[in-house]
C-alpha cells in the first residue's frame, strides 16, 4: 500500500504522518474543485493540527467567489520554488517536500511576495506554509483534497475561479 | 472565558463591549438562551418591534467556530410580524466569524439617520454610509460589500428588508437566510442595510481533549449510513416522504399529499439541476447544494440551497409541479429577501380566497399560475399596490378580510405555519400552537416520531392519538433549547449522542456541567422566553391552531377523514400546561418560575396589546 493509498484508506487514524514516512516520495495534494463544499473543515483541522484554533493561521485556505465557487490552495511544493529566495536560508527541501526552518526564519515575508500563489502566510513574525501532513487530506468529507502521486509540473499560477466555475456552472464570469 | 457583548448604539454611534457574568452564563448557556435574556433585559414591555427601542441581536453560543461538526448562529429580537420573542438561524459562515472577530454577540441598538452598514474587523467597528447600496437585492449587496475584501461574511437585507415586509429575512452567504419572523424587517426600521464581519482570532478551547473529540464526531457524521441521503439529496428528500406520509401542505393546507410530487422531488433536481454540494462552516452533512438551470424560460438563475420547506411551500401548497418555475421563485425569495415560507403560505392563501371568491381578496391568482405568483413576490418585497396590504403579513391581512377566511388562513400568532400538515400526526398540531416564535416546526417537531410509532417513555406513538404527545412536545422543545443555545444545527442532532454535547460543551468552555443542570436549562430558557411572550401579551388564548385542521377532514391519503378534534387538542393543552407548571391560562406559576430560578423575569399578565 503506498503512502496516499494508506491515508485514503485509514480514515480513523487520528496521527499526522511520521517525517521520515512523508518524506519517501514526492507527493501532491490534489484539488476536485467539484466536490469542495466550501466547508473549510481543512482550514480548521489545519490549524488545529498546527497548535492554533483560529482558521486565518491555516495553511490551506478556500477562497469563496459567487455564486458559491470554492477554491482552497495551498503550497504545492515546487520543484523549482520562487519562495526560495530567501536571505537567512530558511527555505529547505528534502525529498520534495518544501519547508521552512523556524529557527532560521525572521519573519521578511520575501518568501510569502514570491509565491505566486500565496501560499504562505506570516504569522507571529514566522512565515508558515503547508508541510505536507496529510491532515487536511484525510479529514475532507467529500475527498475534494486527495493524494496524487503523479510527477506532473505543478501548475504556477493560481487557480483561475472563471475556469472553475465554467466547468462546474457551464458558464463563467459571473 | 465571559461572553464578550459589542453593543452599537446607531443612535449615538457609541460602540461600547461588556462580559456577561458568569452565573448568568451557565444559566442561559449562549445563542438562543443568552439572547433571550438580553433581549428581556434590553427592551421595556411592549415595545415596537419597528421602533428604535427594539434590539436586535446576533448571538453564537460556545460551539460556535469551534471544530465542532455543526455551526449556526442566530439572530433574535421581537418579531414584527408575531409580536412575540423570535429567534431565526442562520447557516453558513457568519457565526464563526463573529467569535473569530472576538465577540459572542453583537445588539444593534437604536436607528440610523441614513441607511447604513457596520463594518466589523476585530477591534475595529466603523458605521458607514450604505446609501449606494439602497434597494439592491441581497445578492449584490453582498457581491457589492465582498469587492474590496472578498474574506468579509457578510449579513445583508434585500428590498424587501428596506420596506419592512414583516416577514422579510436577513441573508449571508448569497443564498442562506435567517427567514423566518421578519428580523429583516427589524434592521430595515434600523436604517441597517448590512453588517460585515472579519475576525482573524480564534476560539480559545479550554480542555484540549475537544480536538480529538470534535474529529472523532467529524468522522463518524461523515461515514454514518443514515446520512448518506442527507448528503446527497439535502433535505428536498423528504418532499416525497411526506407526501406519501399526508404531511406535505398541498393546495393551502387543504391535502397532505400532491399528486404531482414526483415532479418536484429531489432525485428530479439532481438530475436536472444541482452541480456541486454545499455546506456550513466545518460541517461534513453538505446538505446543500448550488445549481444553475441551463434552459428553459428562467435559463440563468442560479440558487444555492435545496429546501423542503421551499420545495413545499412555493411547490405543492401552490400546486405548482414545475421545478424551475419553484427554483426561480426561491431565488427571487432570496434576492429581494422574503421568507419563502411566509411568502408560499400567503400566495396559497390568495389561491384559496380566489377559488372561493372571498370578498376584498386583493389580487386573484389561481392554484398553479406561477407567472402571477411570480409579480405578486415582486409586488410584496417593493409594497407596490396591492403588495402594501400583504406585506403586512397574513394575520394583519386577515382584517381586511370577510370572518370566514380566517379558517383556512394557516398562521399562528402570526407566523405562516411551514410545510408539515397537522391532522395527519395531530402532536404537530400541539407544537405549532405552543411554539415560542408562533407556528413553527422547529421548535418541536414530533411528525417523524409519530408517523414511525417510536417508543416514548415507555409507550408506542400513535399518529392520530392525543396520548403522550404533551410529554413529547415538552421534552423536544426543551432539548431543541440547548442546542440552540450551543448553537448547533437541527437537522444532525441525532447524530450525535446526548453526553456529547455536554461533554464537549465543558471541555470548550470549563464549565462542570452534569447531565440534570445541562439540559435543565433547556427548560428555564424555554420558561424565560414565555414570561418574555406573556409579557408581550400572549397566554391561552394564542396558543391555538387555525379552524381548518379542526373543522376540514383531509381529503385525501392514510389521515382520509382526519381533523384534529377539539377535544383532543384541549386535552393536549391541557396536559401541556400541567406538564410545563403553567397555570391554565399558559402562565409559568409562582413555583414553578421559583424553582428555575427565574423570580426576577416574573411579569404580571398584560393583555394590553
Amino acid at each position: 500500500m503506498t503512502t496516499s493509498e494508506k491515508f485514503i484508506n485509514s480514515k480513523s487514524n487520528l496521527q499526522c504522518m511520521s517525517n521520515a514516512e512523508r518524506d519517501t516520495q514526492r507527493k501532491y495534494i490534489k484539488i476536485d474543485y467539484v466536490k469542495c463544499t466550501g466547508c473549510r473543515t481543512c482550514e480548521m483541522i489545519c490549524a488545529i493540527t498546527h497548535g492554533s484554533t483560529a482558521p486565518s493561521h491555516s495553511r490551506i485556505k478556500v477562497d469563496s467567489f459567487f455564486p458559491g465557487i470554492d477554491i482552497p490552495s495551498l503550497c504545492k511544493h515546487c520543484i523549482d520554488p520562487p519562495c526560495f529566495k530567501c536571505s537567512f536560508g530558511a527555505m529547505t527541501m528534502e525529498n520534495g517536500v518544501v519547508r521552512i526552518d523556524k529557527e532560521k526564519c525572521v519573519g521578511c515575508g520575501v518568501c510569502a511576495q514570491n509565491c505566486p500563489i500565496d501560499a504562505i502566510k506570516i504569522i507571529k513574525s514566522k512565515a508558515i506554509k503547508c508541510d505536507l501532513c496529510g491532515k487536511c487530506v484525510e479529514m475532507c468529507p467529500t475527498n475534494a483534497l486527495f493524494f496524487s502521486e503523479t510527477s506532473e509540473e505543478a501548475k504556477l499560477t493560481r487557480t483561475d475561479k472563471d475556469e472553475v466555475m465554467k466547468e462546474i456552472l457551464g458558464v463563467g464570469g459571473l | 472565558m465571559p461572553y464578550t457583548v459589542l453593543t452599537i448604539d446607531l443612535n449615538d454611534r457609541k460602540i461600547s463591549k461588556k462580559g456577561i457574568k458568569k452565573n448568568i452564563q451557565r444559566k442561559f448557556l449562549g445563542g438562543k438562551g443568552i439572547a433571550a435574556y438580553l433581549l428581556f433585559n434590553l427592551t421595556p414591555a411592549l415595545t415596537d418591534p419597528l421602533g428604535e427601542e427594539n434590539v436586535l441581536i446576533l448571538a453564537t453560543g460556545p460551539l460556535t467556530g469551534t471544530f465542532f461538526p455543526q455551526n449556526r448562529s442566530c439572530i433574535v429580537s421581537k418579531s414584527p410580524l408575531t409580536h412575540t420573542f423570535c429567534d431565526s438561524y442562520i447557516g453558513g459562515h457568519i457565526g464563526p466569524e463573529i467569535r473569530f472577530a472576538g465577540y459572542d454577540f453583537i445588539v444593534v441598538k437604536g436607528r440610523s439617520d441614513d441607511l447604513s452598514h457596520i463594518q466589523i474587523q476585530d477591534d475595529e467597528v466603523e458605521i458607514k454610509s450604505a446609501q449606494n447600496l439602497k434597494g439592491k437585492g441581497s445578492i449584490e449587496t453582498e457581491k457589492n460589500i465582498k469587492k474590496n475584501n472578498k474574506d468579509f461574511k457578510v449579513l445583508c437585507i434585500g428590498p424587501a428588508g428596506e420596506k419592512l415586509v414583516r416577514f422579510a429575512s436577513i441573508s449571508t452567504d448569497y443564498f442562506r437566510h435567517a427567514g423566518r419572523g421578519g428580523l429583516g424587517a427589524v434592521m430595515g426600521a434600523k436604517n441597517l442595510k448590512a453588517i460585515s464581519i472579519l475576525g482573524t482570532g480564534g476560539v480559545k478551547i479550554i480542555d484540549e481533549q475537544f480536538f480529538k473529540e470534535t474529529e472523532r464526531l467529524h468522522k463518524s457524521i461523515r461515514d454514518n449510513p443514515a446520512n448518506q441521503a442527507r448528503r446527497t439529496l439535502g433535505t428536498v428528500r423528504s418532499v416525497v416522504t411526506s407526501s406519501k406520509n399526508n404531511t406535505l401542505p398541498t393546495r393551502n393546507f387543504r391535502y397532505g399529499t400532491f399528486e404531482k410530487v414526483e415532479n418536484i422531488s429531489a432525485e428530479k433536481m439532481n438530475k436536472h439541476f444541482w452541480k456541486k454540494r454545499k455546506a456550513c462552516f466545518v460541517c461534513p452533512t453538505n446538505c446543500s447544494a448550488l445549481g444553475i438551470l441551463s434552459s428553459g424560460k428562467r435559463k440563468g438563475t442560479i440558487l444555492e440551497g435545496g429546501d423542503y420547506e421551499n420545495v413545499g411551500m412555493l411547490g405543492s401548497n401552490l400546486e405548482i409541479d414545475n421545478i424551475d418555475e419553484i427554483i426561480y421563485m426561491n431565488y427571487l425569495c432570496d434576492n429581494l429577501g422574503l421568507d419563502t415560507i411566509s411568502t408560499g403560505n400567503i400566495i396559497g392563501f390568495l389561491m384559496e380566497c380566489t377559488e372561493r371568491n372571498i370578498q376584498n381578496t386583493p389580487v386573484k391568482i389561481k392554484f398553479g399560475d406561477s407567472d402571477k405568483a411570480i409579480d405578486i413576490i415582486q409586488h410584496i418585497s417593493n409594497r407596490e399596490d396591492f403588495g402594501d396590504a400583504l406585506a403586512e403579513g397574513l394575520k394583519n391581512l386577515l382584517q381586511k378580510f370577510p370572518k370566514e377566511a380566517e379558517d383556512f388562513a394557516i398562521q399562528v400568532k402570526g407566523l405562516e405555519l411551514p410545510a408539515w400538515e397537522v391532522r395527519s400526526a395531530i402532536g404537530m398540531g400541539l407544537a405549532y400552537a405552543t411554539s415560542d416564535r408562533g407556528g413553527c416546526h422547529r421548535r418541536s417537531f414530533p411528525i417523524s416520531s409519530e408517523i414511525s410509532g417510536k417508543e416514548f417513555d415507555g409507550h408506542r406513538l400513535e399518529r392520530f392519538s392525543s396520548e403522550y404527545k404533551a410529554a413529547l412536545v415538552k421534552q423536544q422543545q426543551d432539548i431543541s433549547s440547548v442546542h440552540y443555545s450551543l448553537i448547533v444545527c437541527g437537522f444532525c442532532t441525532g447524530l450525535i449522542e446526548k453526553n456529547d454535547f455536554l461533554n464537549l460543551t465543558n471541555m470548550a468552555t470549563g464549565f462542570d456541567f452534569e447531565d440534570k443542570e445541562f439540559w435543565g436549562v433547556g427548560e428555564r430558557i424555554w420558561n424565560l422566553i414565555r414570561l418574555y411572550n406573556v409579557r408581550e401579551g400572549f397566554g391561552r388564548a394564542e396558543d391555538t391552531l387555525p379552524n381548518r385542521f379542526f373543522k376540514d377532514p383531509l381529503p385525501s391519503g392514510v389521515g382520509e377523514g382526519n381533523v384534529l378534534k377539539k377535544e383532543d387538542f384541549v386535552y393536549m393543552l391541557d396536559q401541556y400546561y400541567d406538564l410545563r407548571g403553567w397555570d391554565n391560562n399558559g402562565v409559568p406559576t409562582k413555583n414553578k418560575v421559583k424553582n428555575l430560578e427565574l423570580e426576577e423575569f416574573m411579569v404580571k399578565i398584560k393583555r394590553n396589546r
